[in-house]
């Protein structure tokens, strides 16, 4: 199904956004309202993401569409909602992640500093790869799609209770490991 | 550095890893919390994933409600059958409320993938956190109805956690139709489901029971029947896979099995007694190098020598009811080296190739797009082909390398295969790694 959506993206066939929509639709939906919390903003998301699609494929040709659609979704969500004038933030999935790694890595929104986005992308990969697999089930589950601690933990099929201090731990590790790694946090 | 940056730098995640985490959340994931009460906390029915859309809201909707009398029983039950008055009437797309009564109402829904398949067992196969033990026939009685259609007969089994605690009981009911059967769910906790709602489901009222039942036609022909209820403490599901032709026939089965069940005295201290007869050993342990290749039955077919310029990210071995391996992985920037080793398993057997069935292996034969090139049962074997090691060649391993034009990606050599030493099998999955250096690393087992 896949290649064949991104064989219609490849000959500028617009049938490819028809069935995006409808194949990837409401799963894009999903990710996009996880971090903004609100359903008009997140079907405009999901409408970016598609036109996201269509502009960068080609060149691209992505193995997996659904996880390339769900990265584009994600990184369209994630300025959509830095960009937000609203004083006021529903306290969505996003957000509250954010305050969780926040807690533990210095929160430094006003001062960019300097240093290698890249080495800091493959230093997280590394750490990632370390973990057992129901931890980085359980991170990725709360820190890239964004479902809420109990969504996870019902996944995960362990109690909240077990899922936060799971979550501490490894926010702990992956402070540590960065440490390690030279950052200066 | 700030927290922001952290978050998006996940999305350099394992393009592999990112999928087996959607997977895992589609296939045990609750309801989505846009305009959601439920909350689910069991484990997972089935791998659809589907959409219901409001039907009182969206002015999309295609079908209208079309309602599903429920007749008498052609074949009687064990004692006398209750009549149940027919339906009369198709909503219009204006009417928002449902009719409730003494009817059950099929409601049409979409779904996230266009083609549904249920792999109830091969979801849980592939869980890290459940196995599953047949029901005995006692424990198999306990949850069987006392009145039932003649043509009902059940099998079953429990799902448990790690730590043997009972999670659900899945029977499967078979109904009029010999090729056609139910799947039901039994728990104590609301189910899990693969599919993201994005409002309230509609549910309607049949003998004062509360059910919310769905009926999905696919365009290749297949229909799915789904629904869900709360009878005497129980959450149940309930899910059918028929055919467009057999859809009248599947409708008044699934509905009289629904009735069965309602009017059952199934209970919360029945699902008390199930117990697992033995709990499996499950474990996803980290190991260093020198654990792993002094690791038995896997260690000798461990990666002999690490790629120049590669780091190890990690060797696990790992074991559930299902499956068992040794695996390492190391990296170069993008660049990957994958090793697993396992047990030949009896799946694994159809994608045994020789040297000589180069259709089953040999990339060259298939550009890309290869989901048109390949012919559909060639698929999974030229996907991940099994060489014998006594044929391995230069040849035979190149014939698998191909280069990828994704950018942002490793610019080298991809791979992926397997290769079978008596009973051991060691896949590779490469990028990135030279092709004549693997074929050194599998040789030198023979020396």
């Amino acid at each position: 199904m896949d290649e064949k959506i991104v064989s219609l993206f490849w000959d500028r066939d617009e049938e490819a956004i028809k069935q995006t929509e409808q194949v990837y639709g409401t799963y894009l939906q999903k990710i996009a309202y996880n971090i903004l919390s609100d359903r008009e903003d997140s079907k405009e998301c999901v409408n970016d993401a598609c036109l996201a699609a269509w502009r960068s494929i080609p060149p691209h040709r992505p193995k997996v569409l659904r996880s390339y659609l769900a990265k584009l979704t994600r990184q369209i969500a994630i300025d959509r909602l830095r960009n937000r004038k609203s004083v006021k933030r529903k306290a969505s999935a996003y957000s509250l992640s954010l305050s969780e790694l926040s807690d533990t890595f210095s929160c430094r929104d006003s001062v960019e500093e300097a240093f290698s986005a890249e080495l800091l992308r493959q230093a997280i990969r590394r750490f990632l790869h370390t973990l057992p697999k129901e931890t980085q089930i359980a991170f990725l589950g709360r820190y890239y799609y964004f479902d809420s601690l109990k969504e996870v933990a019902a996944y995960c099929g362990m109690k909240e209770s077990k899922l936060k201090s799971l979550l501490y731990r490894t926010r702990q590790g992956l402070k540590n490991h960065l440490i390690k790694e030279g950052f200066d946090l | 550095m700030n927290t922001r940056q952290i978050l998006q730098a996940l999305d350099v995640a394992d393009e592999d890893l990112l999928q087996e985490v959607d997977r895992i959340r589609c296939t045990k994931h609750k309801r989505s919390s846009i305009g959601y009460k439920w909350l689910a906390a069991a484990a997972c029915l089935c791998v659809l994933c589907i959409s219901v859309w409001a039907l009182a809201n969206s002015s999309q909707r295609d079908t209208p409600l079309i309602e599903t009398q429920i007749l008498a029983p052609s074949v009687p039950l064990n004692e006398e059958p209750s009549l149940v008055p027919s339906a009369s009437f198709i909503p219009t797309e204006s009417e928002s409320v449902l009719p409730t009564g003494e009817i059950m109402l099929f409601h049409p829904w979409s779904p996230f993938y266009n083609e549904a398949t249920m792999a109830l067992d091969g979801a849980l196969r592939q869980d890290l956190f459940l196995f599953s033990t047949e029901l005995t026939k006692e424990e198999l009685l306990s949850f069987t109805p006392s009145k039932k259609p003649e043509w009902m007969s059940l099998k079953g089994y429990g799902v448990f956690l790690g730590d043997g605690t009972l999670r659900q009981i899945y029977l499967t009911a078979s109904t009029s139709l010999p090729e056609t059967s139910v799947t039901i769910s039994i728990g104590e906790q609301e189910p899990f489901y693969c599919y993201v709602l994005p409002e309230d489901p509609q549910t309607s009222c049949y003998n004062g029971v509360e059910y919310t039942l769905t009926r999905y036609t696919a365009p290749n022909g297949s229909a799915e029947l789904f629904g869900e209820a709360k009878f005497n403490g129980c959450f149940y599901t309930f899910s059918l896979h028929g055919t467009q032709d057999t859809l009248a026939q599947n409708e008044e089965d699934f509905a009289l099995i629904l009735q069965t069940f309602a009017e059952s005295d199934i209970r919360p201290e029945d699902l008390a007694t199930v117990q697992p007869r033995e709990i499996p050993e499950i474990f996803d342990s980290p190991m260093t190098y020198k654990e792993a290749v002094d690791l038995a039955l896997y260690g000798s077919y461990f990666l002999p020598e690490i790629p120049a310029g590669f780091t190890e990210e990690s060797i696990r071995h790992h074991q559930d009811p299902y499956t068992a391996y040794l695996s390492g992985l190391w990296t170069r920037g993008y660049d990957e080296l994958h090793w697993k080793v396992s047990v030949l398993a009896e799946a694994d057997k159809q994608r045994l190739v020789h040297a000589e069935d180069t259709e089953r292996y040999d990339l060259s034969l298939y550009p890309i797009p290869r989901a048109d090139s390949v012919p559909k049962e060639l698929r999974e074997v030229v996907d991940n082909p099994i060489f014998y090691a006594e044929e391995l060649s230069p040849d035979l391993i190149w014939a698998r390398a191909y280069k990828s034009g994704e950018q942002g990606d490793s610019n080298g050599w991809r791979m992926t295969f397997s290769v079978l030493y008596g009973d051991m099998v060691i896949e590779v999955r490469s990028k990135g790694v030279d092709p004549d250096w693997i074929y050194e690393q599998l040789v030198s087992f023979f020396s």
